[in-house]
């Protein structure tokens, strides 16, 4: 199969121009949102991505008006009926965490996930980011749950922003990150605080501000739960949208729906808590060193998110040294985890507004 | 006999000293890791170009040990950086002051490398060559939740 030849710059250009054909055979479609003090424009062909890419992002929604410093297209083939150009690259540049090997560069980034069928690209000099994939039918559950996720940690390498594997509740003076990799109970640990003190900017991708005073934006208002960790929240059956699917997908709640009074925009953060799951009644908080933290942080978000390694590991590095950290002790009577994390939040937030 | 050096193998490692633990970062296998206590000293005094027979006096005296003890543990704890690419061995030109522990030591135990392999289920995907027509990989039956 003969491979077209085109730099990444061109084919970002030639894939733009395809979903240019894509909206105007099934209309343009645009939505903004302050990310993170960002603002980012996203572009529809049609409606089918529309919802599916928003709809976590929604307490986030500005008027579209005026200019944005990143502007992402969406498209699919399926619903639009437009082709995308065709690949400059061969198959065996795929690789398992997503980025298309030698077809990137300090201006273009560029990812292809093959388990779910999604092409992803970024110009930074242009500005323009896109995401395609053959049919919006394929769209897996949790790309609902963390829409931009990989576009935003390409587009924000440069700067002290970075998307973080991690929970995060506090108050407006501050709260903590909740770290861990998946099934270590950021969700339990998070969303056992709702209805407390603390408010909620996340339960597993929050965006954070890295440097001596680190800073956490709730990014997504989504909360996921497998089914035994909904069976510890049956008061929030009630808000989960996806009841007729949980024999495969997780329960998935969109908190700026059911429970907005509960989020928070974001808040300067305290420490870094890893939890773990004791089986015990009690829960119970204590004094851990920084490398959990960055042991907690690190090597999921790396995983998760393709390229720039080392900016990432950097950048954790430098979150991870500024912020004390804890290990959370859970137990299994909930109600003990927000009040051992409200007394800390508050602790720390009274001692850092007296330093 | 030529006197050899560990050196964190920079760039494709990155390394982090924190306060009781030493964290490293393979950046071609996203593999991270720690190491605390004597392996974290091992790490530091490596850091430092000390040679190696001279980190294995060095902990001998601090710890009181036969320095053949502390050599065969030592053994185990380097090849696993070396396997791991964390380390390269590199001729010792002594051009760089060596540190060495004053403080207080504990008892011994051989050092150990804590592993955390989180990327390796995604290195060792075997990519999917198959592609349609259109030129992009041919679409999957199910989709892998």
């Amino acid at each position: 199969m003969s491979v077209c030849t085109a730099t990444p710059v061109e084919f970002t250009e030639a894939a733009e121009t395809c979903f240019v054909r894509a909206a105007k055979a099934s209309g343009l479609h645009k939505r903004a949102f302050i990310l993170g003090g960002h603002r980012i424009e996203m572009q529809f062909a049609g409606t089918k991505l529309l919802d599916p890419m928003t709809r976590a992002l929604a307490h986030c929604a500005v008027p579209v008006e005026g200019a944005a410093e990143l502007r992402v297209c969406f498209f699919d083939t399926e619903s639009t009926g437009t082709p995308m150009a065709r690949p400059a690259w061969s198959p065996d540049q795929y690789t398992g965490s997503g980025q298309i090997a030698n077809f990137c560069d300090e201006r273009v980034e560029t990812s292809y996930q093959l388990w779910w069928d999604v092409f992803q690209c970024l110009d930074r000099e242009r500005k323009v980011a896109l995401y395609w994939t053959p049919s919006w039918r394929v769209l897996p559950w949790w790309e609902v749950s963390f829409p931009l996720r990989v576009i935003l940690h390409w587009w924000l390498r440069d700067t002290e922003w970075q998307p973080v594997h991690a929970a995060a509740v506090g108050s407006a003076d501050g709260g903590v990150l909740i770290a861990g990799p998946c099934g270590a109970g950021k969700s339990t640990t998070a969303l056992s605080c709702l209805g407390s003190r603390l408010h909620y900017a996340g339960d597993d991708y929050t965006l954070a501000r890295v440097g001596p005073s680190p800073h956490v934006s709730c990014l997504y208002s989504t909360a996921k739960l497998d089914p035994e960790g909904l069976e510890r929240f049956p008061h929030l059956a009630a808000s989960v949208t996806n009841r007729d699917r949980l024999d495969r997908e997780k329960a998935m709640l969109f908190l700026n729906e059911s429970q907005p009074a509960a989020l928070i925009g974001g808040f300067p953060v305290r420490a870094v808590v890893v939890p773990e799951v004791t089986g015990r009644r009690d829960t119970a908080l204590e004094p851990a060193a920084q490398s959990l933290a960055m042991l907690a942080l690190a090597p999921t978000t790396t995983k998760h998110l393709p390229a720039a390694r080392a900016r990432t590991a950097a950048k954790l590095i430098r979150l991870t040294k500024s912020a004390a950290c804890y290990r959370l002790l859970a137990g299994t009577d909930l109600a003990q985890i927000p009040e051992a994390l409200t007394g800390l939040v508050e602790r720390l937030n009274r001692n850092a507004i007296h330093t | 006999m030529t006197r050899v050096v560990l050196r964190p193998n920079r760039p494709t490692v990155i390394c982090e000293v924190f306060e009781d633990e030493v964290v490293a970062i393979n950046l071609e296998t996203g593999a991270y890791f720690g190491m605390s206590d004597i392996a974290r000293e091992v790490w530091r005094l490596a850091e430092s170009e000390m040679p190696l027979d001279d980190i294995i006096a060095h902990l001998a005296e601090r710890y009181s040990k036969e320095p053949e003890r502390i050599a065969a543990d030592l053994a185990s704890f380097t090849s696993s950086l070396l396997e791991h690419g964390l380390v390269v061995e590199a001729p010792a030109d002594g051009s760089a002051p060596a540190a060495r522990f004053t403080g207080p030591a504990g008892s011994w135990e051989a050092p150990k490398l804590a592993v955390y392999e989180d990327m390796k289920d995604l290195l060792l995907l075997d990519p999917i060559h198959d592609v349609d027509e259109t030129g992009w990989p041919a679409r999957k039956q199910d989709v892998v939740a």
